[in-house]
Formats: C-alpha cells, sequence, structure tokens
C-alpha cells in the first residue's frame, strides 16, 4: 500500500486537485480519512469565521508603541540638531584663538604666559581672555612674573 | 464626492449589478484589508469606479470577475497608500462581531465561537498579502488555480504554494496544527 498522503497531497485533495492515486489511496487509508475529516471541519470552521465575522480593531493612536515611535522619533530629531548644530559651530572661524591657548597656559601653574593675551584685539575677542588678563595682573602685582630673567619684553622683568 | 446610493437612484438599471455583487466585494475587501471601515470605503469606490464605467459604455462581459479584479487591485492600492495609519500602530485585537445570523446557542456556545472567530481572523490577519489574496479567490471566490494564477501573476505551483501556507497557518492559528 502507498505511504501516507503528504499534507500538502491532502489539501490537494481537498481542493479538487489531487492525482487520481492520492485520491484512491484516501479511499483506502483509515488514517488518511481521518486528516482528510478534519481538514474539511477546519476549513468549515475557517470559512464560517471569515464569511461571518468582520472584524473591528480597536486602534492604538496615543499608547502602546505608536507612544514608543513618537518618543523614538522625537529622540532622533533632537540628535541630529544636535550633531547638526555642533559641526556648523565647529565649522566657523574661532574669534580669539590665541587667547584661548594664554589661558590654558595661566591655568597651569607654572607655565609661561605670553603677551599676545594683552594685545587688545585678542582680550576683547576671546571669550576666556578677561580671565586670562585677571590673572596676569594679579600676578604682576604679586611679582614673580619673570619666566625669563632680564628678559626687556616682559614688563617688570628689567 | 457623490455617493452609490445617490447614483443608484441616478441609474436604475445599475442597481441590479450593485444588490448582486456588493455583498461578495466588500467580504472581499474586508479579507484583503482586514479592517471593515477600509473595506466599507474601498468598497464604495469600487462600485463608483464601477458606476462610471457603466455610464460610459464601458461593461464588461462578467461583471462578477471584473469587480473581482477590480476589488484585488484597489486593496492593493488601499495597502500600500495606508502606511500611516499602520505607523500610528494599532493592536491586533478584535473586539466586536457584527454576526445577526448567530447568536441562538447557549451563551457558552456564543462565547466559544467568538473566541474562535478572532483567532481564524487573527491568524488570517497576519498572512502575507499574497496569501491573503490567494486563500480568497481560491478558497472564498472559488476561482481555479489557474485563474488565480493568471490574476496574480504567479504560476500555478506558487499559487498551490501560498494557499497551502495561508491554511498551515490558519489551522495552527486555530490550535490544528497539521
Amino acid at each position: 500500500m502507498k505511504r501516507c498522503l503528504s499534507d500538502e497531497a491532502l489539501l490537494q485533495c481537498y481542493t479538487g486537485e489531487g492525482a487520481a492515486a492520492d485520491q484512491t489511496h484516501l479511499g483506502g487509508c483509515p488514517a488518511c480519512a481521518e486528516r482528510y475529516r478534519a481538514l474539511g471541519a477546519d476549513m468549515a470552521l475557517i470559512t464560517q469565521a471569515l464569511e461571518a465575522a468582520p472584524p473591528r480593531q480597536r486602534r492604538a493612536r496615543a499608547s502602546g508603541l505608536a507612544g514608543w515611535r513618537v518618543a523614538a522619533s522625537a529622540l532622533s530629531l533632537m540628535a541630529a540638531f544636535t550633531v547638526g548644530w555642533s559641526l556648523r559651530s565647529s565649522s566657523l572661524p574661532q574669534p580669539g584663538g590665541g587667547a584661548h591657548v594664554v589661558s590654558q597656559q595661566v591655568a597651569g601653574a607654572g607655565q609661561p604666559m605670553q603677551l599676545s593675551a594683552l594685545e587688545p584685539g585678542v582680550v576683547q575677542a576671546g571669550a576666556a581672555a578677561p580671565a586670562a588678563y585677571a590673572a596676569y595682573v594679579q600676578d604682576a602685582f604679586e611679582g614673580d612674573l619673570c619666566s625669563e630673567p632680564d628678559n626687556p619684553l616682559e614688563p617688570g622683568c628689567l | 464626492m457623490a455617493t452609490v446610493s445617490a447614483l443608484l437612484a441616478e441609474q436604475d438599471d445599475f442597481r441590479d449589478i450593485y444588490a448582486q455583487h456588493q455583498a461578495r466585494v466588500l467580504r472581499l475587501c474586508r479579507l484583503l484589508l482586514s479592517d471593515s471601515d477600509e473595506a466599507e470605503e474601498t468598497a464604495q469606490e469600487i462600485f463608483l469606479k464601477a458606476f462610471r464605467s457603466y455610464r460610459s459604455g464601458q461593461r464588461p462581459e462578467a461583471w462578477n470577475k471584473w469587480l473581482t479584479t477590480v476589488t484585488v487591485n484597489a486593496c492593493r492600492d488601499r495597502r500600500r497608500s495606508s502606511w500611516w495609519k499602520r505607523w500610528r500602530g494599532r493592536t491586533e485585537e478584535f473586539n466586536e462581531f457584527r454576526d445577526p445570523d448567530h447568536g441562538h446557542g447557549s451563551a457558552e456556545d456564543e462565547v466559544l465561537r467568538r473566541e474562535t472567530y478572532k483567532l481564524v481572523w487573527g491568524s488570517f490577519s497576519k498572512l502575507s498579502a499574497r496569501q491573503k489574496e490567494v486563500f480568497a479567490l481560491r478558497h472564498l471566490e472559488g476561482w481555479s488555480t489557474e485563474e488565480v494564477a493568471a490574476q496574480l501573476g504567479l504560476s500555478t505551483g506558487s499559487v498551490k504554494q501560498h494557499l497551502f501556507r495561508a491554511v498551515h497557518e490558519l489551522r495552527k492559528g486555530i490550535g490544528k496544527d497539521l
């Protein structure tokens, strides 16, 4: 006797497209006949459900997954804006760049001070320049200003 | 936009066609869209299209097949254009069944039936668009495998495969694994 029918062959028998040999087998095999009967019952139930029961879906507008999607989109937009803004800032010319260097040198203990920090343009333009100037003036009053002994270019060192 | 009922009042001859096919087209839309509201809107659009065709003198030999073809295409367009609705998100829960023919059994039977229907619709909504189309046309509309293949631009073997997978998933959904 032929082996039992595959699920696919069984479905083809159900849809009327089964091979003659499969149909013959179905008539003589109780196991396949039982599977065929179960398939028919399931198909009838499925058909009944799909024909008689139009669905009403409950929409989840502002909750669950939708909420997560909105939050993720907002975060992405904020991140993109931040990156774009920082790139824009870094591409612009930095006013008072020299003063930046001076302020870093002043902040470091025992580091030499450069006079370029006192140039009017530099002092006015750099954001850290006033602090550097204040530190310089304080050092000038307290002495111990000279980085090199007898340097004529450094006031108070002569 | 004119409604179908207004157009029907204008053209009596079209009323028979509408009465004959409306329920079938609506059912097919529901199956392919898995959403009653969208299905009703789409069915309305399909009959407006059919009416314009009718009035312009372009009348198909077989309205049945013509309407089915238009319905499949309209539902496909609808699915593509409804990305926003899907993006908003929705639950998979089907919580209301309008089924006036039932409800005569016991309360227990009724609950059981509703649960089974929910499972079937839940499984059906998870099928791929192609599987839904094949299942609806082959099994519910009663088209032959060759007709479905020609309509959807598939081989007959592919149609059989899609149908087999659809049936497998639906049976699995109601707890009857093959």
